[in-house]
């Protein structure tokens, strides 16, 4: 008889510790629209944004939740404040930052990455902004890092405007409505033509406020020819109530421009992280997604890929690991438009003490697509059998030149294996956990060191008093 | 007929991709001869039988192929083949679905454009492949599905008696393949040239293939040209000492 | 009255801007005339093959066929769904412990014509169940098999090709759900679609909880030949249990290059390949149905060149 898995509570303890809430104003929890108008006054919006934002709320009123993947049952909007506002102005140098909050990114490494390996990074704690700088010799160049609140304001605004919610409109889906109305902070990025940035910047997403939601908008213009490596890392302390983070990422990847999106997605396990995630790519462009999803009570995170312009490419390389009290449905969309376009998704996902984890993709070849290639490899692992993963992919082919290839795998850790480490000295908890670390390379090896080495270090914590 | 040139090819270049695997091949082959060509594992043999059939994976940078005073370098493959041009694959395909009988006959209506009378098809095909010491199920079966390596090879040699090329390129025909197995092919080939009297490209490393047959000429291929030509005995003196006493 | 109902529906859904979670078909049920009807195959008994033949109905028509398989019976269903007017036939099986039991299907309406075929089928320990699945002719063709793999070792294979024409559209849904130990499943999907011709398939292997040790596969193979097709492919594993393999795998395009070069090389041009590569998912199953008769009526409509015409 093999041994069953048994659960036990891991050490999050970095994550997890919950500051108290000094904050200088949180909304009442639910949606009216005097909330809504009551966060565009404090947030002191252009007129069409109060507007948009209205107009937002009504489609979110209209639109039913959605009638597949995850049950979102537990989720009441009535008990989800849309905005807590921290006590402190946005800074551009971490003396100035509080204390407490400084405290959270300290341990969270987001300052020493700065210093070593980033060009710029945003630090965003519950509903805004607390932080945002960028290397001065990357400034120079043209690039503009800034939060979005203040570039819809200031120089950039004509382009905020023109770009704000048009890829995900707020008709596309309930949340993405529900962003509209809410949204707040977030980070604007403009990479000038022909500027290479060889290192990342990257933005830090923090959620301290118990019941909260958060509601970050990030647009990111890489203009033609010019290239971006952005990292977007989030996390929270776990509540016992649930929290909702429900922002919306535009990136316009402009004609032979190249983007590399990656995040590591650590949310506490009371979160519903529905995040709306879009690309437009035009002729030659490229748009990479690296995509680690450990964290959130329910995830459902698709992001997809528009491929206009003819010889654009996507490629997406994703990892998703389930654990006890876990629902992450994961996966991405593509739509090829142009002539010769190209999508490769690898995606990997792990379940264990009665997590669920669901690949769900879509790939949508159309007519205009001709000679599109698109090729999709999911590989599934199931722990123990408390656990359930799901694969569910969808093809809509309508070229006939189309090449398209689809693989999927589910299984578990072959005994063999694990019997061939334990006979090199391994305990079979350090044996499990390094195959399961092998499993997750394809997106490990697609990152920086440091985020690599982080991804791990959750995924070792995840495997933790798993042998019973 | 004989000594009228068949094939020759002039400081042929072909790449794959970027990379050019043939720097400037000259061959000719005359009307029912019989030609070897050998070398090591990796210098070009099996791309100059894809560039004479006309693979498309194949470019043709420079140089000029011409077959029957024609040149085909811009030909598509089925025009090539129709023009009496045969290749027998190194790794022939598995079709499901469509059987060795029926690929073999479409194969025939479209090389003389008529409806074949299906008696003298059937008829035709049995006794070749009684020939051939193959199994008359096997006309049946679908294309190289489940059929064992020498099995493979003997459906290709099957296809090249019924549609009676001009030129054969047998590419390692021979290799992979029991001593009964190569004793049959040989037999075949030796056939082909008896009937039809066609002529003959063998790509090989060994000389088990051509104990029945008479040699007419013989090419050493290394890195992509042809270093040596000369007539059978060019062949025994390869089988005795290897590649590199030449 | 006639009546928008949604069929084929997959067990778990997605987005619906896919428009793949069901299939939506206008039916009238009340009208219909019924029939039903059963079938043993006797306990430990090679029975003899039966033969179904759906042709040539009036209106509407909802033929069931409810087939008990006994304990180590063996048998064979030669059924054929033609004809000009909407049908429905449902295969109930339900095998005993040990039952071998092959369908073989020629699912063939005409242009004017409906087929609706189901088959509900559970499976008893050791059992094993053949289905295989002939769709052509012209008018549209919604496919939806259940297959239950109740008892430990029972084994479901899945052959369908198919070949969709002008208009048509093929809608194919298939569900192997596993609850025994050691239960297999293997699906494979082949056919091509010309003209503007619409495809559908949706497989999905279930590993329910307790079925450990078992091995489900879904292979597909689409060759789209015209420029107006629509091909649309969801296959779902759904997973439940630690100790199992599920695999899919589908390719979909047009003929590849070695393909094409195999057949040019012989002489034959892209249009007779690609008219000869059409039928031969459709020719495949003949040949594996190893039944004379099927076979003959299964080329005799087809307008297919057989090696029996002159």
């Amino acid at each position: 008889m093999k041994e069953k898995s048994q659960v036990m509570d891991i050490d999050r303890s970095i994550y997890d510790i919950k500051d108290v809430e000094n904050d200088a104003y949180r909304i009442k929890s639910g949606l009216t629209p005097e909330i809504i108008e009551k966060i565009s006054k404090e947030k002191n919006d252009p007129i069409w944004m109060q507007q948009f934002r209205l107009q937002s709320l009504q489609i979110y009123n209209e639109i039913p939740t959605p009638d597949w993947g995850p049950s979102l049952e537990g989720l009441d909007m009535d008990n989800i404040a849309t905005y807590v506002r921290p006590n402190t102005k946005m800074q551009n140098n971490w003396k100035n930052v509080p204390q407490d909050i400084k405290n959270t990114f300290e341990r969270l490494g987001i300052p020493q990455a700065e210093r070593k390996s980033l060009a710029g990074v945003g630090a965003q704690y519950d509903s805004e902004l607390v932080y945002h700088n960028v290397r001065s010799e990357v400034a120079q160049e043209g690039v503009v890092y800034m939060d979005i609140e203040s570039a819809m304001k200031g120089e950039y605004a004509d382009m905020v405007r023109k770009y704000f919610m048009k890829l995900v409109t707020p008709r596309d889906h309930k949340f993405a409505a529900l962003h509209g109305a809410v949204w707040s902070g977030g980070s604007f990025v403009y990479v000038p033509k022909g500027v290479q940035l060889s290192i990342p910047l990257q933005s830090y997403f923090r959620l301290n406020a118990k019941g909260a939601g958060q509601f970050e908008h990030t647009l990111i213009i890489v203009d033609e020819g010019a290239s971006l490596h952005f990292i977007e890392g989030c996390s929270a302390p776990k509540y016992n109530v649930a929290n909702l983070h429900a922002g919306c990422v535009e990136l316009y990847v402009k004609k032979n421009a190249r983007l590399r999106y990656s995040t590591i997605e650590n949310w506490s396990k009371n979160m519903y992280n529905l995040n709306t995630k879009r690309a437009l790519v035009e002729e030659g462009g490229t748009i990479e997604w690296v995509s680690g999803s450990f964290g959130s009570h329910i995830g459902c995170l698709y992001p997809m890929s528009i491929l206009k312009g003819d010889n654009s490419k996507m490629e997406f390389t994703g990892v998703t690991f389930a654990g006890s009290g876990q629902n992450l449905d994961t996966g991405a969309k593509v739509v090829h438009v142009g002539k010769n376009t190209s999508s490769f998704m690898n995606t990997r996902s792990i379940s264990k003490s009665g997590g669920i984890s669901t690949f769900r993709s879509s790939v949508v070849v159309e007519k205009s697509a001709k000679n599109a290639k698109s090729s999709v490899s999911c590989q599934s692992l199931m722990l123990d059998s408390e656990s359930r993963s799901d694969t569910i992919p969808a093809m809509d082919i309508r070229t006939k030149d189309a090449a398209i290839g689809h693989e999927a795998k589910i299984g578990s850790i072959s005994g063999d294996a694990v019997f061939y480490l334990m006979s090199r000295g391994m305990t079979e908890e350090d044996a499990r956990a390094l195959i399961v670390s092998g499993f997750a390379d394809n997106v490990s090896k697609e990152l920086p060191v440091e985020y690599a080495v982080e991804m791990n270090n959750l995924i070792r914590l995840e495997m933790k008093g798993s042998i019973g | 007929m004989k000594n009228n040139s068949l094939l020759k090819i002039t400081g042929l270049h072909v790449s794959v991709g970027d990379k050019e695997i043939l720097h400037g091949v000259d061959l000719t082959v005359n009307n029912d001869e019989t030609h070897v060509l050998m070398g090591p594992n990796g210098t070009g043999k099996s791309t100059l039988g894809y560039a004479i059939t006309g693979n498309p994976a194949y470019t043709v940078t420079e140089g000029d192929i011409v077959f029957g005073g024609e040149s085909i370098v811009d030909m598509p493959v089925n025009e090539r083949a129709k023009k009496g041009i045969f290749l027998s694959f190194q790794n022939p395909l598995e079709v499901p679905g469509v059987t060795l009988s029926s690929f073999i006959r479409s194969a025939l209506e479209q090389k003389t454009k008529t409806r074949l009378r299906l008696w003298d098809f059937k008829k035709k095909l049995a006794e070749t492949m009684k020939l051939l010491d193959m199994d008359e199920s096997y006309a049946d079966r679908d294309l190289n599905v489940g059929f064992s390596g020498g099995e493979k090879k003997k459906a290709e040699i099957l296809q090249m008696l019924m549609l009676e090329p001009k030129l054969a390129i047998l590419d390692e025909t021979d290799s992979g393949l029991d001593v009964d197995a190569v004793r049959t092919v040989s037999q075949g080939v030796k056939l082909y040239r008896e009937r039809v009297h066609g002529s003959l490209l063998i790509i090989t490393h060994s000389t088990r293939i051509l104990e029945a047959l008479t040699v007419d000429a013989a090419h050493v291929m290394e890195n992509g040209v042809i270093v040596k030509n000369g007539g059978a005995e060019l062949v025994e003196k390869i089988n005795e000492k290897g590649f590199s006493a030449i | 009255m006639t009546k928008n109902i949604l069929i084929d529906k997959l067990p778990t859904k997605t987005w619906n801007f896919l428009k793949v979670n069901s299939a939506e078909i206008q039916w009238d049920s009340e009208g219909a005339v019924k029939t039903e009807e059963n079938i043993c195959f006797k306990s430990g008994e090679k029975a003899e093959p039966v033969r179904l033949d759906n042709s040539g109905a009036e209106g509407y028509t909802e033929r069931v066929v409810n087939v008990t398989a006994q304990k180590a019976s063996k048998g064979v269903i030669f059924e054929i769904c033609r004809g000009d007017k909407p049908l429905l036939s449902r295969v109930n099986i339900d095998l005993d412990d040990g039952a071998e039991v092959k369908l073989v299907m020629l699912l063939e309406p005409s242009e004017s014509g409906l087929v609706r075929h189901e088959v509900r089928a559970e499976c008893g320990a050791n059992s094993h169940i053949h289905i295989m699945t002939i769709m052509i002719g012209g008018g549209d063709i919604y496919s939806d098999d259940n297959v239950t793999l109740r008892g430990d070792g029972a084994r479901f294979d899945a052959d369908t090709a198919y070949l969709g024409r002008n208009s048509q559209t093929i809608d194919y849904n298939i569900v192997a759900a596993h609850f025994g130990k050691k239960t297999e499943s293997l699906i494979t999907v082949n056919g091509a679609l010309t003209d503007s011709a619409k495809k559908v398939f949706r497989g999905t292997i279930d590993f329910k909880k307790g079925s450990a040790d078992s091995v489900g596969s879904e292979n597909e193979t689409v060759l789209m030949l015209g420029d107006d097709v629509v091909n649309k492919t969801v296959p779902l594993i759904l997973c439940a249990e630690e100790n199992v393999e599920g695999t899919h795998g589908a390719t979909i395009g047009e003929l590849d290059a070695d393909t094409m070069f195999y057949f040019e090389s012989r002489g034959i041009d892209r249009e007779t390949a690609e008219k000869i590569m059409a039928y031969a998912a459709v020719e495949r199953l003949i040949h594996m149905a190893e039944d004379g008769e099927f076979a003959a009526e299964a080329e005799k409509t087809m307008g297919l060149k057989t090696d029996t015409e002159e």
